[in-house]
């Protein structure tokens, strides 16, 4: 009476098994018996757990759900993974709401947000303000510091007097007047009473270089405590990614070709994760009298846009700093740009209108086509 | 120790055995499946030209008109089918729902791809 041992019978190949399974291989076939009190109980409960993890993993499939609303003057698109459609529409819901109260506190152009009210008291007096407002001062501040004044959030005076869509350049007299009011410096802050006061009467806020980038970290919190297990938030061009897709891939980001007509004109391709990315380019909002070309980004030591350089993105941690920074880098050109970043360990490129790049050379996996 | 006995619970146990194995392997394409890339854009191509470019995601019927006559088009749950050709041997309809490929109906020269798009979003 010898059976022969069917091949995964043989030690070599129970190797691959679990420890538990092959001891209990090894007793079977040791000790020569096939059949023991409470075995086959053993192996029904083993299959059916395999059953049940095989029915899980291939049932609870996670999905990208993505989004896409109007705010804050563009187009705001989040996209999640979850295993659930329920739970992703909701959570992506959450965020969005989220996103529409900081834009109701940070609007430059409602009389009704906390920001009119604290412009309207400049030179007055103190104003009690929210965390939210008071978190992203601060963050305003600090990288104002960072760049030495590049990024400032005080031009509001300036972007008051420049009207894109009228396309006109603002008389040389009121821009010098607007200029004095100008200064990060003069945004006194007190954290124990959360009060805000602009020192100088006529002094103007503006968020828009910061306010969105902001968003988007604020929006990935969110989803965050939603459960989400991954989730991709783009408003307009600054975008904050968080985890990574469902098939295991990180999230991939066109860089737009400055000098392209097309949406879908990219000039490169960079994998994201858990960062943040903004672009800061003069191909957006501008006009174009007597051959010069006016842009959206004013350098706030001239009241001036700035000298063109075409476009350039940053990488950081967050997405207020890319926002803020990309903007602070736009002004710099991509020399001092360049240098700048690399000191505050950011990453970044610089692409010009003639087809030049200047990078910090540290971005990993970019692809340009 | 009769041979009855192993007989048994030899069949008993690499039943057990050969039924986990095919069951992990059947998983492979589960899994398999979830490897490749999520796609996530149907493109409609017809006579040669672009007649769209549309969301996997929204569920959706459209019409193309080709060179015979009408192709009806379904996005539903992330698949794509044709529901009706002018077409004489349909076997654009027999293909069903795909989630990824392509349907490609000759006689009609109506082209459907699930393509993936290359980013998940743009800066600039």
């Amino acid at each position: 009476m010898s059976l022969v041992k069917p091949f995964w019978h043989t030690n070599n190949f129970i190797q691959g098994f679990k420890k538990s399974s092959i001891v209990r291989f090894k007793r079977i076939i040791n000790k020569g018996r096939f059949m023991r009190k409470g075995m086959h109980l053993n192996y029904g409960i083993t299959t059916l757990l395999l059953c049940c993890f095989i029915f899980f993993t291939s049932c609870q499939r996670e999905h990208l759900y993505r989004e896409t609303t109007i705010m804050m003057d563009t187009i705001v698109t989040i996209t999640v993974v979850s295993d659930s459609k329920k739970a992703a529409e909701d959570a992506i819901e959450h965020a969005f709401n989220e996103l529409r109260r900081l834009e109701k506190s940070f609007n430059f152009y409602s009389e009704e947000s906390e920001l009119s009210m604290i412009n309207r008291n400049a030179g007055v007096r103190p104003v009690k303000v929210s965390k939210d407002m008071m978190d992203i001062l601060k963050k305003a501040i600090y990288v104002s510091e960072l760049t030495g004044g590049a990024f400032d959030i005080t031009t509001g005076p300036l972007t008051r007097l420049w009207d894109f869509n009228k396309k006109n350049i603002p008389d040389g007299q009121k821009i010098k007047e607007a200029l004095k009011l100008v200064g990060y410096k003069n945004i006194i802050i007190n954290e124990r009473n959360s009060t805000v006061f602009l020192k100088k009467k006529g002094m103007l806020i503006d968020l828009g270089g910061i306010a969105k980038g902001y968003g988007a970290d604020r929006a990935i919190e969110v989803l965050k405590a939603e459960g989400m297990k991954a989730a991709l938030v783009a408003i307009a061009g600054d975008i904050r990614a968080y985890g990574v897709k469902n098939n295991g891939s990180p999230w991939m980001i066109g860089i737009k070709d400055p000098r392209a007509r097309g949406d879908d004109d990219l000039i490169a391709t960079l994998p994201l994760k858990d960062s943040a990315i903004s672009t800061s380019g003069d191909y957006e909002r501008y006009f174009i009298k007597a051959g010069k070309r006016y842009h959206h980004i004013l350098n706030p030591s001239t009241g001036y846009p700035a000298d063109s350089t075409g476009g350039v993105s940053v990488i950081a941690g967050a997405g207020y700093l890319t926002d803020s920074i990309a903007t602070a880098v736009f002004l710099l050109g991509p020399e001092k740009g360049i240098k700048l970043l690399r000191k505050h360990g950011l990453k970044g490129l610089f692409i010009t209108e003639d087809g030049k790049r200047f990078s910090t050379g540290d971005i990993d996996g970019i692809r340009f086509k | 120790m009769g041979l009855g006995l192993n007989r048994k619970a030899f069949s008993l146990l690499d039943g057990a055995l050969i039924t986990s194995l095919l069951v992990i392997s059947i998983s492979g394409f589960i899994f398999m499946d979830k490897f490749l890339p999520d796609s996530d854009s149907v493109r409609v191509e017809v006579d040669g030209r672009l007649h769209g470019i549309y969301p996997l995601f929204e569920d959706r019927l459209l019409t193309v008109h080709g060179p015979i006559g009408d192709t009806v088009i379904e996005i539903k749950n992330r698949s794509v089918r044709v529901v009706s050709s002018a077409c004489p041997n349909k076997l654009c309809v027999h293909q069903g729902f795909i989630k990824r490929g392509s349907i490609i109906c000759l006689p009609n020269r109506v082209v459907i791809t699930i393509g993936v798009s290359s980013v998940d979003a743009i800066t600039g």
